[in-house]
């Protein structure tokens, strides 16, 4: 056995591509010999046609697909044309995502139905379907979703995306329990606080306090999450199924 | 905010090539372990109070071309830690990964289990994790770098097996410690993680009753046990750059057993 990474003829799916933890994902992928299949809104191809570039230079390849995941419709469509495209999926990444906040008693019925159609309902479905259409009849698949660490604990002001989060990680164990017999992982991956778009609205002193709380005394940038995402989906994690795997340079396990 | 440079070289986040890995243990999961980081081109150090089991694997890994050394420990003893650590450290100049996979077990009911045989396990599981995070974490913290993997247990999470007691305790006591060192490490740049599997299939489970093996069946979503060599993909993992912002955790790695309950 050779223990080593190995993503040559495999299909994996990254939504949320476009930016930050998504694109870093992606090139991972592409840099180990995968083709992905990067998905985002259509505003962001300009940001996806780099990313086909890049990962062209790193060694894989990439194909961009501009689709609404939270629009059936258009998510149909899409895997409908990967079918008949490249046959399977091997591999899904639950990313995109979205991290609105507000004081809980202003917040809108908008902003808890947006947060929670992007960051539970879409990633639910797309694993139903991709499962169904492409991995339970191949007898085998790789799920991840990129949870929280903000579904540990609470977050003031950050309840609709802590609940989504906590949602994604009762999806985890729920699937990897329901699909283990057709040899589909299913695990969840929690950063803390990632150096990406999502988080832009904070400002730097803010940011710095937020690092010098945390063990490893830094944010994390999107490529430290990329080596547990690849390691959880490769052969090195045959036998790990429903876990959550924490890349938050030790925030969960230190006190406050 | 930081400049995002895009991760273009992955394969080099799980490299072991040139990595000094200090086993301790050298029963089924650190042979195991020792094995595969020997192939991935680490530089293998085995310890244990069985020399000649240490010196067995060690040969085994020398006659497929890795590099493998041998040392006698006894983890119970401080002074023996700190001075087989010190030795090591002369010789090879460095330690960048610390595998503990010392552990003994023994079987009888909660209420009836003999003291000597807890102080025994206690002292093996419990005190020996502890003199060895201790003397490593100190040479890592002087070269201000370092990967610490011990490998606890379901079994410090749950009830998981019967008349284990102390043992369920002593691998609790492990992923606990694993949060202290961690918390202690980190400032200096140490990730220091636990591995928690399920039944592992060694020569340790050959004569266990068939019993288990049913529950394993139902009560497993993967609907087996694993092999040894399903536990090293988790220790390459946290012994390498791939896990550089992960510290502190306990990893499952149990074929889905603690993420479901069966209804029935």
């Amino acid at each position: 056995m050779k223990y080593g990474l190995d993503f040559h003829n495999k299909i994996v799916l990254v939504t949320g591509a476009a930016q930050g933890i998504g694109k870093s994902i992606s090139i991972g992928f592409a840099s180990l010999g995968a083709t992905v299949l990067l998905v985002d809104l259509e505003q962001n191809e300009r940001r996806m046609v780099e990313i086909v570039n890049t990962a062209d230079d790193v060694g894989g390849c990439a194909e961009l697909f501009c689709c609404d995941i939270t629009n059936d419709a258009s998510v149909d469509k899409m895997l409908s044309d990967i079918k008949h495209q490249y046959g399977r999926v091997d591999i899904l990444i639950n990313n995109a995502g979205i991290y609105r906040t507000g004081p809980s008693v202003e917040y809108s019925y908008e902003n808890w139905d947006r947060t929670s159609a992007i960051n539970v309902r879409s990633h639910f479905f797309m694993s139903t379907k991709i499962a169904k259409h492409f991995m339970i009849p191949a007898g085998r698949g790789r799920i991840i979703f990129m949870s929280s660490t903000a579904a540990h604990f609470g977050v003031p002001e950050a309840v609709a995306y802590g609940v989504s989060k906590a949602s994604t990680l009762q999806m985890t164990k729920a699937l990897a329990a329901e699909w283990a017999k057709y040899n589909i992982h299913v695990n969840a991956v929690n950063p803390f606080f990632v150096a990406t778009d999502l988080i832009a609205f904070f400002d730097e002193k803010t940011v710095e306090s937020i690092a010098q709380k945390s063990p490893l005394k830094r944010i994390a940038n999107p490529e430290d999450i990329v080596g547990g995402v690849l390691f959880l989906c490769s052969d090195l994690a045959n036998y790990i199924t429903g876990v959550h795997l924490d890349v938050d340079g030790g925030r969960t396990i230190a006190g406050s | 905010m930081k400049q995002i440079i895009p991760y273009g070289n992955a394969d080099k986040l799980f490299d072991l090539h040139g990595r000094t890995c200090f086993i301790v243990g050298a029963g089924g999961i650190g042979a195991t372990i020792a094995k595969a980081f020997a192939q991935k081109g680490a530089e293998v150090i085995i310890a244990d109070i069985n020399a000649h089991e240490a010196m067995q694997i060690c040969a085994n890994i020398q006659a497929e071309g890795g590099n493998a050394h041998t040392y006698t420990i006894d983890v119970t003893l401080k002074e023996n830690v700190v001075k087989v650590v010190e030795t090591v450290l002369q010789q090879f100049g460095k330690i960048d990964v610390l595998v503990n996979a010392v552990g003994v077990s023994a079987t009888d009911s909660a209420v009836d289990f003999n003291e000597k045989a807890i102080d025994r396990i206690l002292d093996i599981n419990l005190k020996g994790s502890v003199f060895l995070n201790q003397s490593i974490g100190k040479v890592m913290i002087a070269q201000r770098y370092g990967k610490i993997i011990n490998i606890g247990s379901i079994g410090g999470v749950l009830n998981h097996t019967t008349c284990t007691m102390p043992y369920s305790i002593s691998k609790a006591a492990v992923h606990q410690l694993t949060r202290s060192f961690a918390g202690e490490l980190s400032e200096y740049g140490i990730n220091v993680n636990a591995i928690a599997p399920s039944w592992v299939h060694t020569p340790m489970m050959e004569n266990r009753e068939t019993a288990i093996y049913e529950g394993i069946r139902k009560g497993v979503p993967f609907g087996r046990m694993m092999a040894p060599h399903e536990l090293i993909g988790a220790a390459v993992f946290l012994a390498t750059d791939a896990s550089n912002f992960v510290t502190g955790i306990t990893l499952y790695v149990d074929g889905g057993y603690l993420s479901c309950k069966p209804l029935y």
